[in-house]
């Protein structure tokens, strides 16, 4: 695996995921980019577990331009880089401990600009959801170009990128209805390798409408060994399955007790921008789908302080994906889960640490 | 400021990212269609999607008024959607039509076209010779140029339905002023 530093297995949390190894990642590899961003979100492992691949962003290079804004916790203005950060695709070798720029920030197909997901399939094929040039850009192991295309131009630039085992692209991210309101439509469109358009389903859910969109537009996808697909809307907490095909089989999912229904909240408006306190303290997004093989869908919630009762970064809630009924529920967490290997570990970030850790799931937990 | 919070925020902020560069869009629209009235098209040879050359003003040329459209794939979304307007114009006023794509890469510009099956007859702006030529700052743009090539109508994107149904009304009169 990838090379890590420990053998000596022992509890992480609790008896839920039992630690195996660790690795510390060199310090070229930024996790944190400015201020407190931090891009473990956006990290992929090689179905072997020998590679990380990681979307460096630096904000303080690049076409950036700056943002104010308010905090949540008292209105006191700060500012925030946006636009173009200069970007980059990493290449993290373990077993090596070498690290090998895999795409380089610009406009061209082999290049990137604000990249914002990136995912790996089954014969290590990497896709990359590049933001800024609305386009997917498909490498193979090593890096090595194979082909790109650009998204819709009715959709958002691809929020989260799944692939299956035919290869095919899912991209979560709405895709406008020409004919409905403004943050309407499908958020799910789908690719063939080629970048032929194939479809595009799962029509955005009554909830975003009551929503404005600084909640509404983020979604996470997972795909499971039978091609079926998981979507959740971030402050939903609620998990849609999909047939390859795009047909809606079942939900599941349970909200946390903090979250508050959106029909409760004084939502926030764009002219202005202050939220309320309602609003933070039921804004824990879900961030992370991650299917652990087994019927068994990991669910991972960021956590923003405000919550009573929590005083971990992550939340973690464990599915069957078979009848919808949570395993675990509430797990607290200060790492965060990011990929899977063919041996079924699971593999977490750790931020703050710099540190990749491996896992595996308690006895009890296993079925 | 605690991490944590700004995570959060910063991941709305991303998704915010397209609207601001539509607001600013918006911003800049009144300087870039007054900056471009009046000026010439360039005297370019550019090339069709299966090669075929065509010059801009030769093009233009060839009637008394056509209609150029600039845009790129990257266009923001929104803004792209207006291209239901692009291929009714043709059907409507049989004019000249030329779209005229700027984008560094012909095969994903092939592939754009395909997906969103765009009937109207592109030619491939690599360099955006077009776009330099009348300082063109964000696209789509729609052009009406006379047969010297001289620009006399130009028509920043179309959003809204209301804007759409405007559209015609507006064509309508440059017409009839032309005439």
């Amino acid at each position: 695996m990838i090379g890590f530093l420990l053998t000596i297995p022992f509890l992480l949390w609790g008896d839920v995921f039992i630690k195996d190894a660790e690795l510390q990642l060199p310090r070229e590899i930024k996790l944190v980019t400015i201020g407190g961003y931090t891009g473990w979100e956006q990290v992929a492992l090689s179905p072997n577990g020998e590679n990380l691949y990681l979307l460096d962003l630096d904000f303080s290079q690049g076409d950036t331009f700056k943002y104010y804004t308010e905090t949540p916790d008292g209105g006191k203005d700060f500012r925030l880089i946006l636009g173009s950060p200069k970007s980059r695709v990493l290449l993290y070798k373990g077993k090596t401990k070498q690290t090998k720029v895999l795409a380089s920030s610009g406009e061209m197909p082999h290049q990137v600009s604000f990249p914002t997901s990136i995912a790996v399939d089954a014969d290590g094929n990497i896709y990359v959801g590049d933001n800024k040039n609305r386009r997917i850009t498909i490498l193979d192991s090593n890096g090595k170009f194979l082909s790109s295309f650009i998204v819709s131009a009715d959709s958002w630039p691809a929020l989260d990128v799944g692939v299956n085992s035919k290869r095919e692209l899912y991209l979560a991210g709405l895709k406008l209805d020409p004919e409905g309101r403004l943050n309407s439509g499908d958020w799910i469109t789908k690719y063939d390798f080629r970048g032929n358009y194939l479809n595009s389903f799962a029509y955005t859910p009554d909830i975003a409408f009551k929503l404005n969109l600084w909640q509404g537009v983020s979604a996470n996808i997972e795909i499971d060994e039978k091609d079926r697909i998981y979507l959740v809307f971030a402050p939903e907490h609620k998990i849609y399955v999909y047939s390859s095909d795009g047909n809606l089989e079942s939900t599941f999912g349970q909200a946390p007790e903090w979250f508050i229904r959106p029909e409760k909240l004084a939502l926030p408006v764009w002219d202005e921008p202050k939220a309320p306190p309602d609003f933070w303290k039921s804004f824990t997004p879900v961030i992370k789908l991650l299917y652990l093989g087994d019927s068994r869908l990991l669910v991972a919630t960021k956590t923003n302080g405000l919550i009573k009762g929590t005083s971990k970064e992550f939340i973690l809630d464990l599915y069957d994906t078979v009848d919808g009924k949570p395993i675990l529920y509430g797990v607290e967490s200060d790492y965060f889960p990011f990929g899977t290997d063919t041996t079924s570990a699971i593999y977490f970030i750790s931020p703050e640490e710099g540190k990749i850790i491996k896992t595996r799931l308690g006895k009890d937990i296993e079925k | 400021m605690k991490k944590s919070y700004l995570y959060g925020i910063i991941i709305m902020l991303i998704l915010m990212n397209g609207i601001l560069l539509y607001q600013n869009y918006n911003l800049k629209k009144s300087r870039r269609t007054e900056n471009v009235k009046n000026i010439r098209i360039p005297d370019v040879d550019l090339f069709d999607l299966d090669g075929h050359k065509t010059n801009l003003r030769e093009f233009a040329g060839g009637s008394p008024l056509s209609f150029i459209v600039i845009f790129s794939p990257t266009d923001c979304g929104v803004c792209l959607s207006e291209r239901v307007l692009w291929e009714e114009v043709r059907s409507r006023y049989q004019i000249n039509l030329l779209g005229v794509a700027s984008h560094p890469d012909k095969r994903e510009l092939i592939q754009w076209i395909k997906n969103h099956r765009l009937s109207i007859p592109v030619v491939w702006d690599s360099a955006g010779l077009l776009r330099d030529a009348l300082e063109v700052e964000s696209s789509p743009l729609k052009l009406l140029v006379n047969s010297k090539g001289s620009v006399i109508w130009t028509d920043p994107a179309r959003l809204s339905k209301e804007e759409r149904v405007n559209f015609w009304q507006e064509l309508e009169n440059v017409f009839k002023g032309f005439d």
